[in-house]
C-alpha cells in the first residue's frame, strides 16, 4: 500500500480498533496513531521537497474515470498541520477518549476523511469526503446531547447537506462541459471556457456551497451555534481546521477556473465577513461564542487575501496556517476555563492568572498573536494581507478601521485576566495573590479544588504555543510552501507597522472603555439578534442570486 | 437545456421552498430529499442520449448512455440516505428534548 493510501486508512482501521476492543490502555492507540501519521507526513513532506508534485490513480482505472491522489505542496503542508492539530485534540481530550471511546472513534474516523479531502484530487471524491466530514462533524457536535447541542448539530447538518447539495449541481454543469471529474483534466478545458455562460454559472454554484461549508458573509448563522455548543475539543477542531476545508477548495477552484468573474466581489464578501465577524464578536458576552465569532471574522479576512493578488494568497495561507494554531490552544484554554468555573460569561470571569499561571500564560501568548501583534502568530499573515491591498487606498483605510475592532474584542478578551479584587497588578498576580486567594478561600467555596491541567493538556498547549510563536518569528516558512525563492523577502517586521499596532490598540482601548464598557444598545441588540432557519436557507438562496445578478445581469467584471 | 433538465432545476427549487418554509422539521428533512434527488435526476439527464440503453453488460457499447455519472449518483443516493438517518435520528432526540418538531419554538427556547 502507498504512503497515501496508508495514510487515510491508518486512522480510519485506528478508530475502529479503538471502538472495538477494551482495554484499560486502549486510549493510547489514539495517541501511537498520531505519531505514525506524523512520521508519515513528516516522509511524505520530504519526498514533494525532493521529487515535486506525486499523482496515484487508484484501482487501474484511467485518469478519466478513475479515483486520483495527489500530493502538492498545498496537500503536503495542510496535511502535516492538520495532524499537528489533530495531535493537540488527541491530547487534550485524553481522558474522554479514556472514559468514551466513541468520542475516540467519531475523532479517529473523521481524520481519515479529512486526510482523503485533501489529498483527493477529483472533485466527486471531495463531495463525498465533505459529506463524510459533515456527518462525522455533526455527531461531534451532539456529542454532549443537551438542548443546545442537539438544536446547534441539527441546524448544522441541514444547512450543510444543502450548500454540498449546491456543489453537486456545480459538478453537474462541469462535467456537462468537460466530461470528467479529474482535477488535473477539468483544469486544461475549463480556463478556455471562461468566456461560457455554463462554466460561469457553474463556479457560482461551487462558490456558494464553499461559502456555506467556510462561514462567508451571508451565511454563517450555523457556526457560532455549532462552534458554542459543541464539547471544547471539537470547538478547536473545527474552529481551527476544519472551518478552512471549505477555502482549501476554494483555493482549488480559482486554480481549476482561473476564474476572470466575481473577484472584486469576493474582496467586498471578504470585507463584509471581516466587519460583521467583528461587530458580532465585540457584541457576545459568551466568551466561546466570542472566540467563533472571531474565527468568521479571520476568514473574511483570509478571503480577502485570497481575491486580491498573488502576494495576497500567500498572505492568506500563512494566516490560514497560523490562525488554526493559535485559534485552537484559545478553544482549550476557554474549555479548561469553563470547566473549572462552571461560568461561560467574560463578565463574570476573573482572576485567571491566580487559578493557573501556565494556561494563563499560554493563553495570553495566544492572544497576542489573534490580535495581531508583532513577534507574534498573527501577525505576519495579517500585515501580508494587509499590505496587498496597499494599491487602493481607501480599502487599505477600511481594512485598518475594521481591524480596530478586532483589538475591541481582544481587549475584551483580556478582562478575565483582572484579578478577582479589582486592583490590577502583573507582579501581585503572579506572586501575592494565590496565597491571598489561599486566605479567602471560604468566601469562594465554589473554587476551593485547585484548577488542575492533565499533563496531556499541558503538552498539548506547549505544541500549539511553540508552533504559533514560531510562525510569527519566522515568517520565512512560508517559502517552502509556495516554493518560492529563498531571497525572496516576503515580509519584514517593520517600525512603521508596529507603531499603526499600538496606535489601533489605543483607538480600540477607548472605544472599549466608551461603548463596550457601557453595553451600548446596539451590542444589546446584536447580542440577541437570532436568525431562525428559514431565514438561513434564504440567505443561501440570495448569496446564490446575488452572485448570478451581479455577474449576469450587471455585467461588473 | 432540454424539458428534463428544467423540470429537474423545477424541483430542485421547491425542495429549496419546502426546506426554507416547512414548520416541521421532518418536513425540511423529506424536502432535502426531494431537492437531492432531483439533482441526481439531472445529473443524469445531462449524461443521457436519445435512444441509449442502460449500461449492464450485454448491452453494445456504442448504443450505451455515459456509465460513469451512473455509477457516482448510486454513490450520492447512499450519501444521501445516511445524511436523512442521521437527521430523522436527531429529530427523534430533538422531539425528546423539546417536545415540538416545529422550527420556531425549537429554535426560540432558551436553554
Amino acid at each position: 500500500m502507498s504512503i497515501e493510501l496508508s495514510m487515510i486508512f491508518i486512522p480510519i482501521i485506528a478508530s475502529i480498533i479503538l471502538f472495538s476492543f477494551d482495554n484499560r490502555y486502549i486510549h493510547y492507540v489514539a495517541v501511537l496513531t498520531q505519531a505514525i501519521l506524523l512520521i508519515l507526513a513528516g516522509t511524505m513532506y520530504r519526498q514533494f521537497i525532493l521529487f515535486g508534485d506525486k499523482k496515484l490513480v487508484l484501482g487501474g482505472f484511467s485518469q478519466i474515470a478513475g479515483i486520483e491522489l495527489r500530493v502538492d505542496g498545498m496537500a503536503s503542508s495542510f496535511m502535516l498541520i492538520s495532524i499537528l492539530i489533530w495531535t493537540a485534540v488527541v491530547l487534550y481530550s485524553l481522558d474522554k477518549i479514556k472514559e468514551d471511546t466513541t468520542f475516540g472513534f467519531f475523532l479517529l474516523f473523521l481524520q481519515g476523511a479529512f486526510i482523503g479531502f485533501l489529498l483527493a484530487n477529483d472533485l466527486f471524491t471531495i463531495f463525498i469526503f465533505i459529506d463524510l466530514i459533515t456527518i462525522l462533524s455533526t455527531l461531534l457536535i451532539v456529542y454532549e446531547r443537551d438542548d443546545f447541542s442537539l438544536r446547534a448539530g441539527f441546524n448544522y447538518l441541514l444547512i450543510n447537506s444543502l450548500g454540498t447539495l449546491l456543489y453537486l449541481i456545480g459538478l453537474a454543469l462541469i462535467y456537462n462541459l468537460t466530461g470528467s471529474f479529474n482535477i488535473t483534466i477539468v483544469s486544461q478545458i475549463l480556463p478556455g471556457l471562461s468566456g461560457n455562460e455554463y462554466a460561469q454559472l457553474a463556479y457560482i454554484f461551487v462558490v456558494a456551497a464553499l461559502g456555506v461549508k467556510s462561514a462567508f458573509f451571508p451565511v454563517y448563522n450555523w457556526l457560532p451555534k455549532a462552534h458554542g455548543a459543541a464539547p471544547s475539543a471539537v470547538s478547536a477542531l473545527l474552529s481551527g481546521l476544519l472551518v478552512k476545508a471549505g477555502i482549501y477548495i476554494f483555493i482549488r477552484m480559482q486554480s481549476i477556473f482561473e476564474p476572470v468573474i466575481l473577484i472584486d466581489y469576493m474582496v467586498y464578501i471578504g470585507f463584509i465577513t471581516f466587519f460583521s465577524g467583528a461587530i458580532f464578536a465585540v457584541a457576545q458576552k459568551d466568551i466561546k461564542q466570542l472566540l467563533a465569532f472571531s474565527s468568521i471574522s479571520h476568514i473574511g479576512l483570509i478571503l480577502i487575501g485570497l481575491s486580491t493578488s498573488y502576494y495576497g494568497k500567500i498572505g492568506a495561507v500563512y494566516h490560514i496556517i497560523s490562525h488554526a494554531f493559535f485559534k485552537s490552544a484559545l478553544f482549550f484554554c476557554a474549555g479548561y476555563i469553563i470547566e473549572y468555573k462552571k461560568e461561560r460569561r467574560l463578565t463574570c470571569i476573573r482572576g485567571v492568572f491566580a487559578d493557573n499561571r501556565f494556561m494563563a500564560l499560554a493563553m495570553m501568548i495566544c492572544l497576542f498573536a489573534l490580535s495581531g501583534m508583532p513577534f507574534f502568530g498573527g501577525y505576519p499573515g495579517k500585515y501580508i494581507i494587509k499590505s496587498s491591498l496597499k494599491n487602493s487606498k481607501e480599502l487599505y483605510y477600511l481594512i485598518n478601521g475594521i481591524n480596530i475592532l478586532s483589538l475591541v474584542y481582544f481587549i475584551k478578551l483580556l478582562q478575565i485576566f483582572i484579578p478577582e479584587d479589582g486592583v490590577f497588578s502583573f507582579r501581585k498576580a503572579m506572586q501575592r495573590l494565590p496565597a491571598k486567594y489561599k486566605r479567602n478561600n471560604h468566601i469562594h467555596k465554589k473554587y476551593r479544588a485547585k484548577m488542575k491541567i492533565p499533563t496531556s493538556g499541558k503538552i498539548s498547549l506547549v505544541l500549539l504555543v511553540i508552533l504559533s510563536l514560531y510562525f510569527g518569528i519566522n515568517p520565512a516558512i512560508i517559502q517552502t510552501i509556495f516554493s518560492l525563492e529563498r531571497g525572496e523577502s516576503i515580509i519584514k517586521i517593520s517600525w512603521s507597522s508596529s507603531i499603526e499596532y499600538f496606535l489601533s490598540l489605543g483607538t480600540a482601548y477607548v472605544i472599549y472603555i466608551r461603548l463596550v464598557k457601557k453595553e451600548h444598545r446596539l451590542l444589546y441588540f446584536l447580542r440577541h439578534y437570532n436568525m431562525s432557519f428559514e431565514s438561513s436557507v434564504f440567505m443561501i438562496v440570495g448569496f446564490l442570486f446575488t452572485m448570478m445578478v451581479y455577474n449576469f445581469v450587471f455585467n461588473l467584471n | 437545456m432540454d424539458s428534463k433538465q428544467i423540470m429537474s432545476l423545477i424541483a430542485v427549487m421547491l425542495g429549496i421552498y419546502g426546506v426554507a418554509t416547512s414548520r416541521n422539521i421532518v418536513k425540511s428533512i423529506l424536502c432535502l430529499q426531494v431537492m437531492e434527488s432531483s439533482i441526481i435526476l439531472l445529473f443524469l439527464s445531462f449524461a443521457d442520449k436519445p435512444y441509449s440503453v442502460p449500461p449492464i453488460y450485454p448491452a453494445n457499447a456504442a448504443s450505451m448512455v455515459d456509465p460513469l455519472p451512473q455509477a457516482l449518483m448510486i454513490t450520492t443516493i447512499i450519501i444521501g440516505s445516511s445524511i436523512n438517518a442521521l437527521a430523522l435520528m436527531l429529530s427523534i432526540k430533538i422531539y425528546h428534548k423539546f417536545n415540538t418538531l416545529n422550527w420556531d419554538e425549537i429554535m426560540q427556547k432558551e436553554h
